[in-house]
């Protein structure tokens, strides 16, 4: 390993604090004994108190020397929820986010608001000088993300953006065995997808905003109880399955190959709930992700030694390529409506491995050198090559089907740690932030350069073209 | 209500059996809309407490809470509270900690045999409430013995229902019945021009026949029985409820219900009062306002008396 490489490795682990020593040991970190460390009182103003939020927030009522101070939402039974699960009988409540950053008595702010408002609330909150965490996506434009960019910068407070897999022990590990350990190769796809066989629609059918002053806010902003209550629906309010879903796994690509796509294209469409809605229950979009060698990656994705026949056939020439020139590695992602099959997983393909991710599983499988399966003394037989896959059908019977994803194949290389997932890591990581002012791990530009990637998607697979994303369009 | 109120039955697994709701309202949209706002809250809760999930908050509490103190969300902070004092009131007969018992008859299930008294032992004295320790000022728990573990197969069903009765009343339905694996239940309000939600206790000597039919309204109820799950070893059966006390399937009581305003209290109480016979249950009743009993007991090889407890009526055995 040059030096350079090791300085960069120790600046990895320094940026990622507390979690990456804990993965480079193997090891779960201890939350309580992280926030023992650090004693004072993290006051918590939460805009949007609806199932998302209020699902985080019985998460951060159990991390030491937190508290929600004040509840803000536009829906009055969301805050009635929020007053259920914030452990402090004394919060204050607010409809309005501008009342509650001038009211409260609250030193940061967590939004789990749609996604509409998430630029909003986001920045009217680092503009009355609290820290932010927000959930992804952090903007529903481009443009709006740029703003976020721009406020952060401007006021010196930073915007944690929701993107939890960053903080999961197993997604960690990945990273450290690609880069680290250079263990899958030359990736040259990443084939990703969140299938569900869902609705995902609260379903009312012709309810309406109940009468009543304090619903007046509520009806200022959506035409109706519809929009309100569906708003991953519309455009208007939302960026469908790729900002509600595929922002997670491509901010995975992203982070596994270690830059930003190039170019994207799609195909959408509605095809199965064929409601009102206007987002697409079916999206499949292919981005590239041009991988130019570096100091970082030079180990992990320009170093494969393939076997004899790339020299025999392909001579000295095409050896040399794959140790200089840059090349261009897919990433393929898929989300549909109307199967479960496979459900949310990545799956890393390296020419000496595969790594499959899950959240709660990391999945390491050995790729069989191709020459040997023709050639070689140690040729697999037919029966060897199935016992690699999955599922194993033959006419007889059917074998091994499992509704985990290849189950129980490959080596499990992390666990998730106990009692705890990636949102109670999340969260606790950003109160540690906001005590000590250490720049969050998932900050403000990782979140908007992960809204550039899935907003160009939307975009290709509504305009039906190619969109090439030139390196300007990242920070 | 209307004359003509919209009605909505739905189901859902989760927590290894089957939540079916029935709701009545003016609005079918309503109904809709609070039942699926219910179903996403028993999935949370699921993950919350769930023993098989290894990041679930019990698993964090279970690894971690006999080394340091561990604070708990509120909503499982009070199920341990509650947990934690039943246990004192019945003397032991209620305890979250048993598993370690279950583990070793489960263990002794699949050879055939029942569990030696060496192992019984052993399970035993890693199992009581009496090492779990709650400070409620700083929402912590602690265990001051390693191998502690709490399970909630007690009581987490009865979490879940009253969880889910506080969602439906939140968003305005007043008519609903909450339905926990034909076990525990929460009759809302009542149907439409009826007196209460009628719930049928089995005999279970008996299946097609109910020892009781009682009207419901804002009130739960539980039933414990060992007819649909025991553990067959050697030349006979035991139940699969067991006495924390002496670690060994409770006997005498064929089938234990609890009647209480919360479905936390009848899903706790009807395995406590299981354990507890027809003396501990009376004596439970009689401090505790508001609950009721219904047990039906083995009175020899042959007799089985019903006893009604803590109802207007007095209280007579029933033979039947």
């Amino acid at each position: 390993m040059t030096q350079k490489m090791q300085s960069d490795r120790r600046d990895f682990m320094k940026t990622s604090g507390l979690l990456a020593t804990a993965i480079s040991l193997g090891a779960a970190p201890s939350i309580t004994a992280n926030a023992q460390d650090s004693g004072n009182l993290v006051k918590v103003g939460w805009i949007g108190t609806g199932g998302r939020g209020n699902h985080l927030m019985r998460k951060v009522v159990k991390l030491p020397n937190v508290k929600v101070t004040a509840l803000c939402d536009l829906w009055p039974p969301n805050l009635e929820a929020g007053k259920g699960y914030c452990a402090n009988p004394d919060v204050q409540t607010f409809q309005r986010h501008e009342e509650m950053l001038e009211k409260a008595d609250i030193d940061c702010v967590v939004v789990t608001s749609p996604l509409h408002w998430h630029g909003r609330h986001s920045m009217a909150a680092m503009k009355a000088g609290k820290n932010v965490f927000c959930e992804k996506t952090m903007a529903l434009t481009v443009e709006e993300a740029n703003e976020m960019v721009k406020v952060s910068r401007e006021t010196g407070k930073f915007l944690q953006v929701g993107l939890q897999r960053r903080y999961s022990p197993i997604y960690r590990k990945a990273v450290h065995m690609i880069y680290n350990e250079g263990l899958l190769g030359r990736i040259t796809l990443i084939r990703c997808q969140w299938n569900r066989n869902y609705i995902w629609r609260r379903p009312h059918i012709g309810m309406d905003f109940p009468p009543g002053k304090e619903y007046d806010l509520v009806r200022q902003y959506y035409p109706d109880f519809e929009h309100w209550a569906n708003w991953r629906m519309y455009w208007e309010y939302s960026g469908g399955l790729m900002t509600e879903l595929g922002s997670h796994q491509l901010d995975v690509a992203s982070w596994v190959l270690g830059c930003h796509p190039s170019a994207v294209v799609g195909v959408g469409g509605k095809d199965y709930w064929l409601d009102d809605r206007e987002v697409f229950d079916n999206v499949n979009v292919i981005y590239e992700f041009k991988i130019e060698p570096n100091e970082q990656n030079r180990m992990a994705f320009f170093s494969s030694e393939p076997p004899d026949l790339v020299a025999r056939y392909q001579g000295e020439e095409a050896l040399r390529k794959l140790k200089t020139d840059p090349y261009v590695a897919k990433v393929v992602y898929t989300s549909i409506g109307a199967n479960a099959h496979d459900g949310a997983s990545e799956q890393i393909m390296g020419d000496r491995g595969t790594i499959l991710l899950t959240t709660t599983k990391g999945l390491f499988f050995e790729e069989a050198a191709a020459p040997k399966l023709a050639w070689g003394d140690k040729a697999m037989s037919k029966a060897e090559l199935a016992a690699r896959a999955a599922a194993v059908i033959t006419s007889g019977a059917t074998h091994d089907l499992s509704m985990e994803p290849q189950e129980d194949q490959g080596q499990p290389f992390a666990r998730p740690m106990v009692g705890m997932d990636f949102e109670d890591i999340e969260l606790s990581d950003f109160f540690d932030c906001v005590r000590s002012g250490r720049q969050p791990y998932s900050d403000v530009i990782k979140g908007r350069n992960d809204a550039v990637m899935v907003l160009s998607a939307n975009t290709a697979m509504m305009q039906n073209r190619r969109i090439e994303l030139g390196p300007e369009l990242y920070i | 209500m209307a004359s003509n109120p919209a009605f909505l039955e739905v189901h859902h697994r989760a927590m290894a059996t089957e939540f079916s709701l029935l709701l009545y309202g003016d609005n079918k949209a309503r109904l809709h809309w609070a039942a699926e706002l219910a179903l996403e809250e028993i999935d949370r809760l699921e993950h919350q407490i769930s023993v098989f999930d290894i990041t679930s908050e019990i698993s964090g509490i279970n690894a971690r809470a006999a080394q340091e103190e561990v604070i708990v969300e509120p909503g499982l902070f009070h199920v341990l509270q509650f947990s934690k004092q039943l246990h004192e009131e019945t003397g032991g007969a209620f305890d979250i900690t048993v598993h370690p018992l279950v583990r070793a008859w489960q263990f002794f299930r699949k050879t055939g045999t029942v569990p030696d008294a060496d192992t019984l032992a052993e399970a035993l004295l890693r199992t009581s409430m009496d090492h779990v320790h709650l400070n409620p000022e700083r929402r912590t728990v602690r265990f001051d013995l390693r191998g502690i573990e709490i399970n909630l197969g007690g009581i987490g069903k009865g979490y879940a229902v009253d969880a889910v009765t506080a969602i439906l009343r939140r968003n305005g339905i007043a008519s609903a019945f909450i339905n926990a694996g034909g076990s525990t239940f929460y009759a809302l309000g009542t149907p439409p021009e009826q007196e209460g939600w009628q719930v049928g206790i089995r005999d279970p000597l008996n299946p097609d026949r109910h020892l009781e039919i009682l009207h419901l309204m804002d009130r739960s109820l539980s039933t414990s029985g060992n007819y649909e799950r025991f553990i067959r070893a050697e030349t006979r059966t035991y139940g699969h409820i067991l006495n924390p006390r002496s670690g060994r399937p409770a006997e005498g009581v064929l089938s234990a219900t609890a009647l209480a305003p919360t479905a936390l209290e009848t899903d706790a109480l009807s395995t406590a009062f299981f354990v507890l016979g027809i003396e501990g249950t009376r004596k439970y009743c009689c401090s505790n306002a508001g609950v009721n009993a219904i047990q039906y007991i083995r009175e020899g090889s042959e007799r089985f008396q019903l006893y009604k407890i803590g109802f207007e009526k007095p209280e007579t055995g029933e033979e039947l």
